[in-house]
């Protein structure tokens, strides 16, 4: 830190400097690596959340029995009744049947408890990812190309993990997974640390991609695999 | 292969996928940022981290609904110096806070790495004794030397305002280093 002499006005050039210095703390090399991680760990921001399904199933619905009320408005009441009656039930299943689905499609995933086999699988892939970034700052080529490995194994079990089990969606991730594993062993190869980026984001995004929709979190802080 | 690899992910994961890359992209540019905003705040390392952390958490949640992702450093600044503030307050450590680890790794404990330590362990009650508007001015200016429009684009205030801050804050700060420098001589 820069240290002015005692006795001399401190000028704001002095004390810019110095708090410059007093702010210039760097984080842990695993920094992002843990970010990555909790993110990981997140689920993934919604567009649709259930209760806005809902909502707007309901809407539809008012707004169609609304607009049928309108459109009898000429005819007696007798008659309103009887439109009402009639088709209000059987306009009403659509929107209400597609929320359903929603809700139901997330009640019929089954849950299972990961194999001892994927736990080691999952804990290899973090260990890589937590390593990732710092061997590309290092610009540790032959780590990189050590960890492209890590990640080729590791996508090739998932893809017969997920293919065993017919999750199609999965199996396209770990398909995902392993070309980007692919493309960061010949990045590591060449020394283009562009591609590499391009190549850790593309792991980084398979992972996330397959934790969010096929990983669930217990209360206890384990997981399930959703199948 | 990239593309393939892009467009494989892309093409199951969609619009999601995209925004995964793009935060992704986002989280390494800012995170030293966070780091630093967090670390000002609260003096710690491991809690800085731990802050940092949930502020990206928070921003990945909501980081669809950020229109305009241009801001996302300011928004994650600001996010982040209040889950800071709030850490700060809910555990109470302000008299715990030690001094910056960085000095007591880097060097000796000679004389001057003595000396060096306790200026910023002055320093950092100055800053403390600012009111929070000039305290954040000072501390955004301070990281990665940012300009005055930056730091105004970060708080989402105008340049004069952060100008005016700046001058006050330096004020109250060369004031009170000035006091304690002067403190031993006067005895």
């Amino acid at each position: 830190m820069y240290a002015h002499r005692t006795g001399d006005p401190l000028s704001d050039a002095d004390l810019d400097r110095e708090l410059s210095a007093l702010v210039a703390v760097d984080p842990s090399p695993e920094f992002l690596a843990l970010v990555r991680l909790r993110i990981g760990r997140e689920t993934a921001p919604s567009r649709w959340s259930r209760a806005w399904v809902f909502a707007i199933a309901g809407t539809c619905a008012m707004v169609m029995a609304a607009s049928m009320v309108m459109a009898q408005m000429d005819h007696p009441p007798s008659q309103l009744v009887a439109g009402l009656a009639a088709g209000v039930p059987s306009m009403t299943p659509a929107p209400l049947a597609f929320a359903a689905a929603v809700a139901r499609g997330r009640r019929d995933s089954r849950g299972q408890r990961p194999t001892p086999e994927m736990r080691a699988v999952m804990n290899a892939n973090a260990e890589a990812t937590a390593a990732l970034r710092r061997h590309l700052e290092e610009k540790n080529y032959s780590a990189l190309a050590s960890d492209a490995e890590t990640y080729r194994q590791n996508f090739a079990y998932l893809e017969v993990f997920w293919s065993s089990r017919r999750v199609d969606g999965a199996v396209e991730i770990s398909r995902a997974g392993l070309l980007a594993a692919a493309s960061l062993a010949a990045a590591a190869r060449a020394r283009d640390d562009g591609a590499l980026e391009t190549a850790i984001a593309a792991i980084i995004g398979s992972c996330g991609a397959c934790h969010r929709h096929y990983r669930e979190e217990l209360p206890d802080g384990s997981y399930e695999i959703r199948l | 292969m990239h593309e393939r690899a892009d467009r494989l992910a892309g093409g199951f994961v969609g619009v999601d996928g995209e925004l995964e890359r793009e935060f992704e992209a986002r989280l390494v540019e800012s995170s030293t940022l966070a780091f630093r905003v967090a670390y000002s705040v609260l003096r710690q390392r491991e809690d800085a981290e731990d802050v940092a952390q949930e502020a990206f958490a928070k921003a990945y949640r909501n980081f669809r609904q950020l229109r305009d992702r241009t801001r996302f450093r300011a928004w994650l600044a600001r996010m982040t110096w209040r889950l800071a503030i709030d850490r700060y307050r809910a555990t109470n450590r302000r008299k715990a806070l030690e001094l910056n680890a960085e000095s007591c790794e880097a060097g000796p404990s000679s004389a001057e790495a003595i000396a060096v330590r306790e200026r910023a362990e002055r320093l950092w009650q100055a800053i403390d004794m600012l009111p929070e508007k000039f305290r954040m001015v000072i501390v955004l200016a301070s990281i990665e030397g940012h300009e005055v429009a930056e730091v105004a684009s970060l708080l989402g205030i105008p340049k004069g305002t952060v100008k005016s801050r700046l001058f006050a804050a330096r004020q109250r700060l060369k004031e009170q280093l000035q006091c304690t420098r002067t403190e031993p001589a006067t005895r």
